[in-house]
């Protein structure tokens, strides 16, 4: 599923060579759902604005963040909420 | 006749005297061993040996610590945990190859988060190290038992599968027998004294727990790139034999255990340099290197005993010869002082006076 998501976290990707499944998956894996609500809540005050672009999340993942999660769809601002508790876990 | 007897006797007491200061000299020689003189056994290794085992030391810790081979192996791990990405065939290929997805080694399929093995939430970062990839570990958590019990017979080999795949991941595969660290810290929360131990490490260094995730993988796990900085060694040492006909097995041992020391600690030194005085610890090399060692002693224990045998094998030999001198000279007259050999000369010098005078008595 291609998901549009902030330039400058792709590039933090890029930069510390972390994958987008693994990192959303590895956040899926290591804290609680109800957890998630909390950790969207501090890394929305950050208003991340500026340029987007496009990133492609696999389709089995996207079933597991709609079931983890609860939610009818995966929409962009979840998607890069997401990314962004990903980016801080540590890569294993 | 008088005066020749008396020569001969003076003659003997001189010879007896120098014969007696040589004896002396030789004794006291005896005391004063000059270690200088013994000849050092000479080195197996010739000038080309030293250099090309130190360089292809520096390849194999240049192999080991490379941040683009780092790179490419977690993308091979992140291939084989099903994430979506761009790949290269190669990793496609291996990331297929070692295919581990919902496996029981990660977590029961009873829970949806990572758990420890008092079945609670574990450590961010740290799953590995706190369930079910202790290959050694008798419990409930046993990778394999695991995995037999959620797949049968084949789970065996999804286990190895999934175990290796982990080794090209960036933390690596915690150590067998990780789990014998366990412990209940002071909030009753399972834990391990390895990843405290990597954590007050990484607060001693640099004075929080930034990089307690990289000295953790870099001290007590294994890591595919670390078993491949071993294996280059021993790639590049067998071409090196090959090309130069060296079939000496002490000399290929010597060589060998030169390149991987110099990686071990060139290793060492370059984690020290990028993780604030904290070596990088490459376990899979530490054991080779202790295996050549142990390799070295062996040949040289070896040689030792052949030598003592050589030895003993001489020193029988002289017993024989000496057996054999001495039966040769059975049949001489011996005596137990020294004045009952000058009598016998005295008496010998007697005879041929009496002799000479026997024969002047004839001839008048």
């Amino acid at each position: 599923m291609i998901v549009n998501i902030s330039k400058t976290l792709r590039d933090l990707y890029k930069k510390q060579h972390k994958n987008f499944d693994y990192a959303i998956a590895s956040a899926l894996d290591n804290f609680d759902p109800v957890s998630f609500v909390s950790c969207f809540k501090i890394v929305n005050i950050f208003e991340l604005d500026g340029e987007k672009c496009e990133i492609n999340i696999g389709d089995e993942l996207v079933k597991r963040i709609i079931s983890d999660l609860e939610m009818n769809n995966l929409d962009d601002n979840t998607a890069e909420l997401l990314l962004w508790v990903g980016a801080v876990l540590p890569e294993v | 006749m008088r005066k020749t007897y008396e020569l001969v006797l003076q003659d003997s007491i001189t010879k007896l005297d120098s014969l007696s200061m040589q004896c002396k000299n030789e004794m006291e020689s005896w005391g004063k061993l000059d270690t200088n003189v013994i000849i050092k056994s000479a080195s197996s290794l010739d000038a080309w040996d030293y250099c090309f085992s130190i360089a292809i030391g520096i390849a194999g810790a240049k192999i080991s610590t490379s941040e683009q081979l780092e790179n490419y192996l977690n993308d091979v791990h992140h291939a084989a945990s099903g994430a979506t990405g761009d790949y290269t065939k190669l990793q496609e290929f291996l990331g297929s190859l070692l295919r581990h997805q919902g496996d029981a080694i990660d977590k029961p399929w009873t829970e949806k988060q990572f758990i420890n093995r008092a079945y609670e939430p574990a450590d961010v970062g740290y799953h590995r190290l706190l369930w079910g990839h202790d290959i050694i570990n008798l419990g409930v958590d046993n990778p394999f038992r695991l995995m037999f019990e959620q797949q049968g017979i084949s789970g065996i080999l999804q286990a190895v599968r999934h175990l290796v795949a982990d080794t090209t991941s960036r933390q690596g595969l915690p150590l067998p027998g990780s789990a014998t660290f366990d412990y209940i810290k002071d909030n009753g929360k399972v834990s391990n004294y390895l990843l405290e131990l990597a954590k007050n490490l990484s607060k001693e260094s640099c004075g929080n727990m930034r990089n307690a995730q990289s000295i953790y993988s870099h001290m007590f796990t294994i890591r595919a790139q670390d078993i491949m900085g071993g294996g280059a060694i021993a790639g590049f040492s067998a071409m090196y034999f090959k090309i130069r006909g060296i079939q000496n097995s002490v000399r290929r041992v010597q060589f060998r255990l030169i390149a991987y020391s110099v990686a071990f600690f060139g290793q060492a030194m370059l984690g020290a340099v990028k993780q604030n005085g904290i070596p990088y610890i490459n376990i899979p090399l530490a054991a080779t290197v202790f295996k050549n060692l142990a390799q070295l002693y062996y040949f040289s224990l070896k040689e030792t005993r052949e030598l003592y045998d050589r030895t003993y094998e001489l020193i029988a030999e002289g017993d024989r010869l000496s057996e054999c001198v001495t039966s040769t000279g059975e049949g001489l007259i011996t005596y137990g002082n020294a004045s009952a050999y000058l009598y016998e000369l005295s008496q010998g010098q007697r005879n041929v006076d009496s002799l000479i005078e026997e024969f002047e008595r004839r001839l008048s």
